[in-house]
């Protein structure tokens, strides 16, 4: 599925559902900075094997206790 | 000579230290003196520590006289980003949201800093947590650029890197999660090295994006920035991003020269995806030169295209970014700068599938870059072109802009901006140099036979010219 393109309404919905409520003057705002991210996203290479491993970093040795 | 002890290098001044022929009291009062003289035309410093600084420098005047110093770093003052944190000194990310912040502890760095006998001047200018600006609706105001207060210093570490170049500083670390050390270094005509992903703790200094964060030296040659990797460089079993590995003597590795040296330079990139203005691409050809005449073999490479780097870096950063803010935006936004809300507000709205893809972008395009590593001794290109005027920039250029540093980020591999001469305006040029990953040495040899081989680093900014 490629990345679906949302519409104001939509983008708003979105933002609630985070917990954004945003003050009236900034909707524009997290609107336009999504118009780019949507554009990013639109760009993503998306045709994946399953065990494609993404480039996490877990490491369980960095957790073990330290000696002070 | 003593008006001239701001602009000594840290290993000149180490040399007259332990030489005795200079004491660390003289020094951080020239340091002082100039940047309650001048700093009002670059705004570099957000907190000076004037007091805390002299009563080091007395320890330090002190041990020196009875002991010797302890290394190169005893006696030397710096300056840090006010990014890092300091214990009992605020220490803000030029946020409001931190304006009373003040550390109980030192981060990794500053306690390795202070450890090798290093003088703290104060915290130096950032963009608002290392990612949104230039700003003026924020706490401080944005540094200015020492080669002409009408320019960007670059940024994020916009002071550390004005305070270096205006001679306020021998050394300073910035932070470069997509060029925030090199950026400045560039711009203001230093050496600033971001290391390999973990080869420098970043324990103690505020978070811009974890998975691309990395904490370096700037200074004002490629030896001083050996010299300061030499103090911070190394494990830190509290940072889970940090790499255990010897940390070889770096200033020791600057002899050799590079001749039968491969370097590789991704033309694609210059001539086709960013292309270079007609006068960076002339100090990058010249500097190509300088090094064929020392002996370096010139190569094409190829890389994945920088569009990939920046797209994949961006969302990973922006889900990082919200993670860390989230809270603050849904309950205060009007507390952060408009340039940051701009970049980070719809990190939220990134789904957990797409984060996904953009990290597994990213280890398609790591890959790539260590397979072109291996084929060459080190990458070159530009850092950046010239430093601009000095102004508001769209909030949307985060998204639109690309530069030639975000890659190495991506990537994780070491890469050195130095300055390769001055244009017409007497703005710095830049040169970027790439190595393989915990590779350092290497970059700062060859940054270093560079440095040596030119007269870039004779000349200074005059400061003459009032805002």
């Amino acid at each position: 599925m490629n990345h679906p393109a949302l519409n104001r309404d939509d983008i708003l919905a979105m933002a609630r559902q985070i917990g954004l409520s945003l003050p009236s003057s900034y909707e524009d705002e997290l609107v336009s900075a999504y118009g780019h991210v949507h554009a990013m996203l639109a760009r993503l290479p998306r045709a994946r094997a399953r065990g494609d491993e993404p480039a996490h970093s877990f490491h369980p040795n960095s957790f073990l206790p330290t000696k002070e | 000579m003593a008006g001239d002890l701001h602009f000594l290098t840290i290993a000149q001044a180490a040399a007259r230290i332990a030489a005795r022929q200079l004491s660390p009291v003289e020094l951080t009062e020239a340091y002082l003196t100039r940047i309650v003289a001048l700093d009002h035309r670059l705004d570099s410093f957000v907190t000076l520590t004037a007091d805390r600084a002299r009563a080091t420098a007395r320890m330090a005047e002190a041990e020196i006289m009875r002991n010797g110093p302890r290394g190169t770093l005893h006696g030397i003052p710096y300056c840090l980003k006010d990014i890092f944190d300091t214990k009992g000194i605020r220490t803000t990310a030029n946020s409001k949201l931190l304006a009373d912040n003040v550390p109980d502890e030192d981060g990794f760095c500053q306690a390795r800093l202070a450890e090798a006998g290093g003088i703290l001047l104060g915290k130096t200018g950032t963009w608002e947590f290392a990612h949104g600006g230039p700003s003026w609706d924020v706490l401080f105001p944005p540094a200015r650029n020492p080669w002409n207060p009408d320019h960007t210093p670059g940024g994020s570490s916009s002071g550390s890197g004005a305070a270096v170049a205006a001679g306020f500083a021998p050394a300073t670390l910035g932070s470069d999660t997509g060029g925030s050390i090199r950026g400045p270094a560039a711009l203001c005509g230093l050496a600033g090295l971001k290391p390999t992903y973990g080869r420098v703790s970043r324990r103690g200094v505020i978070p811009n994006s974890f998975s691309h964060d990395h904490v370096g030296p700037l200074a004002w040659t490629c030896e001083d920035v050996a010299i300061l990797m030499g103090v911070v460089a190394g494990h830190d079993p509290h940072d889970p991003g940090s790499v255990d590995l010897t940390v070889p003597d770096y200033r020791a590795a600057l002899t050799g020269g590079v001749n039968g040296l491969v370097i590789g330079v991704p033309w694609e990139w210059l001539e086709n995806e960013l292309p270079l203005s007609p006068p960076t691409r002339a100090a990058f050809d010249a500097a190509l030169a300088v090094y064929r005449d020392l002996g370096a073999t010139i190569r094409p490479v190829t890389l994945p295209p920088l569009r990939k780097y920046e797209d994949s870096k961006k969302i990973i950063a922006m889900v990082e970014l919200f993670a860390i803010h989230g809270a603050d935006l849904r309950s205060r936004p009007e507390l952060f700068g408009a340039s940051l809300r701009y970049r980070i507000i719809a990190g939220g709205l990134i789904r957990a599938e797409d984060y996904v893809h953009a990290i597994r972008l990213r280890s398609d395009l790591a890959r790539a870059m260590q397979a072109t590593m291996a084929t060459v001794d080190v990458l070159m290109l530009p850092t950046s072109e010239p430093a601009g005027r000095l102004e508001p920039v769209p909030p949307e250029s985060l998204f639109t802009h690309m530069s030639f540093m975000t890659a190495f980020n991506v990537g994780g591999n070491p890469a050195l901006s130095l300055c390769n001469g001055f244009n017409d305006s007497g703005l710095p040029f830049s040169l970027q140099i790439v190595g393989s990953l915990f590779d350092e040495a290497t970059v700062l040899r060859v940054g270093h036979s560079y440095e040596q081989a030119t007269p870039w680093r004779q000349r200074r900014p005059a400061l003459t010219r009032a805002r």
